[in-house]
């Protein structure tokens, strides 16, 4: 009963930090910064240099009208939004974010569920965001809704594909599941030096599965409106809103984690004992976190998008067979005894 | 078994494969029977899974191991005769599909 | 513990009520939705009986993947809801008689003696990794062909159209 009590502290507090902190400031970053990519001034009216647009946002989403399309299926309507977020506050539940310490005689590990099979389960709870997209697109009656729909889920399955070889070929070098283990595996040198083919196809998928530009086909404004979320205003776009920067956070927590040697500042560091040395942790970690962010953001404004047709081809053409590549390299240098 | 004992997994996969079998037996539409048919898979997995850990054996995990893969296999080839059938038919309720008798 | 019992006997009514949304309702979107519902209370049933690979599986393969395909295909398809009503024909009926004939009747015998040794134990990933590996090494190859198998066979089919 002890260990569900932990594991609950842990999860609110991260769920507190995830959709308290980083989803009020990622929208202020992400539009601050998009007027500096953009040389323009960006929102700045209100509170000092804009910092209080997102809670303005918030207001603004919460006093909005609820509308629901007549023709729309209810159920599934209003269960879209719903099933966005149940991968994003599920998934990071197994990927650890500081270094374990001990703490009055107990030793705490900073991650909320330390499983044998925590990467196994990271990506079957992040395939089913697939459904949220599904659910939105067949329900809101709309045919931009259901296109866009369409495009995602072919667009997640296939991307997931790369991403879960590119996963595979680090789990190979470390002969764990555990994503504990990955980390205490980088003390030599970080899987970034080892598989830099690797963590080029995991950045990639990483923007896909995010449907982050320029991979944002599903909800490309230029043609489909608005894509899946057409008919979603108030309170529930604010659902798939937070859905899409949870996944973001995560997808960076695990990316540092897979190939930056998560807490490490650098390979080999070992944080010092107790709790002092757990917050500096938890900080190296943040650190990491916070330049993928911005990366999201930077590719966001830099890139053009693709084309559907383009897209198909660089997940099925280029990147499935890079990281199988990577997968049969890494197993092949694992058996000599390279890696 | 540690809480509720084997017989609750078995009579629990015994009424979705009989849910299965009804529907399987009783509907028109290909992809729901197609549908019934991985539930009646996926009850007899639940029992080869809960028997083998009750027993203390690891031999049926390996085996719902080996019925993932053979349920997926499965389920590309099915889906990809429905198509096939669809694009000359124009329709996938079995009582249509008549060209093999006579 | 009262919790995995909890856990249990929800999961389970979930996974029967789903099912019966599954074979019931005439909207086949519908249908296959209730169908992850079902498939994904038997992923947290399998963490009852200490199989948590099984689950990840579970959820990763039959959720993530397969019944993706069949939306895919019910999307691509344009199935229009049923027409012929239930028990409207003589073959539904037979067919309801053998499934709820076939439940009953086992569960009659079911009186009979299965060997039950009531011993959980915890299977390292190792354990099942070895198994899998090694004893059944020919077999998981084996199935590897057989995906070969299926991927290039469903390609061909889906795709062949007679012209003229």
């Amino acid at each position: 009963m002890n260990e569900i009590l932990e594991a609950l502290v842990k999860y609110a507090a991260i769920l507190a930090f995830m959709l308290g902190v980083v989803a009020p400031v990622m929208v202020w970053v992400e539009r601050r910064g998009m007027a500096l990519i953009q040389d323009r001034r960006g929102p700045n009216r209100v509170g000092p240099f804009g910092l209080l647009q997102p809670l303005a946002d918030a207001f603004k989403f919460i006093f909005k009208e609820e509308i629901i399309p007549a023709q729309a299926d209810k159920v599934l309507y209003l269960a879209a939004p719903a099933l966005a977020l149940v991968p994003a506050l599920t998934t990071f539940t197994v990927v650890p974010f500081g270094p374990t310490f001990n703490y009055a005689g107990k030793e705490i590990k900073l991650v909320v569920i330390d499983s044998d099979i925590g990467a196994l389960m990271f990506l079957a709870l992040a395939g089913l965001g697939v459904y949220s997209l599904i659910c939105a697109g067949y329900g809101s009656y709309n045919k931009y809704s259901l296109l866009g729909s369409l495009r995602a889920s072919a667009q997640l399955i296939s991307y997931e594909l790369s991403m879960g070889f590119a996963i595979l070929a680090i789990l190979v070098s470390t002969a764990s599941f555990n994503l504990l283990d990955v980390i205490d595996y980088q003390n030599s040198m970080w899987n970034i030096v080892y598989q830099p083919l690797g963590f080029l196809v995991f950045l990639v998928t990483a923007f896909a599965e995010t449907n982050r530009v320029p991979f944002d086909l599903p909800e490309s404004e230029s043609e489909l409106v608005a894509g899946f979320n057409t008919e979603y205003g108030a309170m529930k776009f604010a659902l798939f809103f937070m859905g899409e920067y949870v996944n973001m956070t995560t997808l960076s927590l695990l990316l540092a984690v897979l190939y930056l040697g998560g807490w490490q500042l650098y390979p080999g560091w070992t944080p010092p004992e107790g709790i002092v040395g757990a917050i500096i942790g938890v900080l190296i970690t943040l650190a990491k976190v916070i330049f993928m962010m911005w990366l999201f953001v930077w590719v966001r404004f830099t890139l053009p998008r693709f084309r559907y047709d383009q897209l198909m081809k660089l997940g099925w053409k280029v990147l499935l067979p890079l990281s199988i590549t990577n997968l049969v390299i890494v197993t092949i240098l694992v058996n000599k005894g390279i890696l | 078994m540690s809480v509720v004992g084997f017989s609750h997994y078995f009579f629990l996969g015994l009424i979705l494969f009989s849910i299965g079998a009804l529907g399987a037996l009783t509907r028109r539409n290909g992809i729901t029977i197609f549908l019934s048919i991985e539930l009646m898979l996926n009850s007899v997995n639940l029992i080869l899974v809960s028997y083998a850990s009750t027993n203390g054996n690891l031999a049926g995990q390996i085996l719902v191991f080996f019925m993932f893969a053979i349920a997926a296999a499965e389920a590309a080839v099915g889906l990809a005769f429905f198509i096939a059938i669809y694009k000359h038919r124009r329709t996938i309720n079995i009582d249509r599909l008549t060209f093999l008798r006579w | 513990m009262m919790l995995e019992t909890v856990i249990f006997y929800l999961f389970a009514s979930l996974a029967v009520i789903f099912a019966l949304v599954v074979i019931l309702h005439p909207d086949p979107v519908k249908a296959t939705l209730s169908m992850v519902i079902t498939l994904f209370s038997l992923a947290v049933i399998y963490l009852t009986i200490k199989a948590p690979l099984i689950a990840a599986l579970q959820i990763l393969l039959y959720t993530g993947a397969i019944l993706v395909l069949f939306l895919f295909v019910i999307m691509l398809l344009n199935i229009q809801r049923e027409i012929s009503l239930p028990f409207s024909k003589p073959v539904q009926l037979w067919g309801s008689i053998v499934s709820v004939g076939f439940l009953i009747g086992i569960i009659t015998n079911f009186a009979i003696k299965i060997k039950i040794e009531e011993s959980v134990k915890n299977y390292s990933l190792v354990l099942i990794a070895e198994s899998l590996f090694k004893e059944n090494a020919l077999s998981f190859i084996a199935t590897g062909f057989l995906l070969l198998a299926a991927v290039v066979g469903a390609t061909i089919i889906a795709t062949k159209v007679k012209r003229g």
